[in-house]
């Protein structure tokens, strides 16, 4: 009699024993699937969505800032010039803002003598990059003003 | 029975753990490469913008030289268009343009201009300066087959003020040799009262040839060539110039000055004209 008592519980025993090494596993395979999952999200949070296209917006917008600059096109400060100019030369899918900041030299400084914008408004809610151009102005072989052109796209 | 059991289960736990390792390392290393491609269009538009801004800042070094020196460049050919002397405030120019953009570029840029405020270039290759002062241009090649040995051909164009010119003769001029250059100078009056033009003619270029030009029997400059295909010309007044080099090889136009950009790329580089 005692035996078969003994024996029952020696059963109860090895159950509870496999039981606990069960556990254990998968307490272990579920610690191991979070840190692979909050691993995998984390990195990929950093991912750009599409860095090639930044990169060539940009580019866009300092290359059209250069034939600008290069036609005489910044310099002539011509609201209608200008916006014909973002036009040919950016894609129709690419929005433009340009800012002109323009100072003078006098007495060993440089002020600022005027701020000039051309182009579309900025739209609010919306990824936009920059570009920027110094430029100088000439006045019959004579330097006359120094200028920074800030342009802001965005694809449309 | 039992002991079987337990090597099982803990070989099944064990393969588990290495499967769950691997499996974790494969998906780390396929995370990270993704988010590398972010750091990399940063890296990308920082270059960029370096390489732009050292560009922008020579476009108008560039600018300010052609108030009084335009260069340009054709495949072997260096065309110069000048008013001299060089306009007065030409160097201050340089200078405010230097301290602007020291003071208000988003990166840092530092200037060493001290060539250009002189109006000195250089031909590369060959190293063949280009220097002017109140009263003299100069071209002048080093004595070398890459230098002095390039030198093809002079056209020269001097317009000097009405009534400014009016009689261009040699003095002398060297004979025609197998190592010549083709020359050509005319010199005119603004009102085009006097007009010299000496046609394509060869020189040694390792002889000396001179063409006076005077104004009522006093000269008023004259057109010299030296050795090695060097070429001196003065003024007395204001003239305008245009002349062309003619070289063996491709060539572009610098100033021995630096520009230097500094942001998480740096660039220094000399000032490259044409």
């Amino acid at each position: 009699m005692s035996g078969c008592s003994f024996m029952g519980e020696g059963k109860k025993s090895v159950g509870n024993w496999r039981g606990f090494i069960y556990s254990i596993d998968a307490t272990l395979a579920l610690f191991l699937m979070v840190l692979t999952l909050a691993t995998v999200v984390f990195l990929s949070s950093q991912a750009d969505d599409d860095p090639i296209a930044r990169v060539q917006v940009i580019r866009l917008a300092k290359d059209a800032l250069a034939v600008m600059d290069n036609q005489g096109t910044l310099s002539s400060f011509d609201s209608a010039e200008i916006g014909a100019a973002l036009n040919s030369t950016l894609p129709s899918s690419i929005g433009a803002h340009l800012e002109v900041s323009t100072y003078y030299y006098d007495i060993g400084s440089f002020n600022l003598i005027a701020v000039q914008e051309f182009g579309e408004a900025v739209p609010q809610n919306t990824t936009t990059w920059g570009a920027r151009r110094d430029f100088i102005s000439l006045s019959n072989r004579y330097l006359t003003n120094y200028s920074i052109a800030r342009m802001t796209v965005w694809q449309k | 029975m039992t002991a079987l059991g337990k090597k099982r289960g803990v070989l099944f736990t064990v393969s588990m753990l290495l499967l769950s390792v691997s499996l974790l390392s494969f998906a780390t290393n396929l995370a990270e490469q993704a988010a590398k491609s972010r750091s990399t269009s940063i890296s990308l538009l920082e270059i960029d913008r370096t390489a732009d801004t050292y560009a922008d800042v020579e476009s108008e070094l560039a600018r300010i030289l052609s108030t009084s020196v335009g260069v340009s460049v054709e495949n072997s050919t260096v065309f110069l268009n000048e008013t001299l002397p060089i306009r007065a405030g030409t160097d201050a120019d340089f200078d405010r343009f230097a301290q602007f953009e020291q003071n208000f570029s988003d990166l840092n840029i530092s200037m060493n201009l001290t060539s250009l405020k002189a109006g000195s270039l250089l031909v590369q290759p060959g190293d063949i300066a280009i220097a002017h002062s109140q009263t003299e241009f100069n071209i002048t090649p080093i004595d070398s087959q890459e230098s002095a040995g390039s030198v093809r051909s002079y056209d020269i164009n001097i317009t000097y003020q009405p009534m400014g010119a009016d009689s261009a003769v040699w003095e002398t001029i060297s004979g025609s040799d197998p190592s010549n250059t083709s020359v050509h100078i005319r010199v005119v009056d603004a009102s085009y009262s006097f007009i010299f033009d000496s046609g394509t003619i060869t020189m040694d270029k390792y002889g000396t040839s001179r063409l006076n030009i005077t104004q009522g029997g006093a000269l008023v400059g004259f057109v010299q060539f030296a050795p090695p295909s060097a070429v001196q010309v003065y003024y007395a007044s204001n003239i305008g110039l245009k002349a062309s080099i003619g070289l063996s090889t491709p060539v572009y136009v610098e100033a021995n000055d630096t520009i230097t950009v500094s942001s998480a790329s740096n660039r220094t580089g000399r000032v490259r004209i044409a």
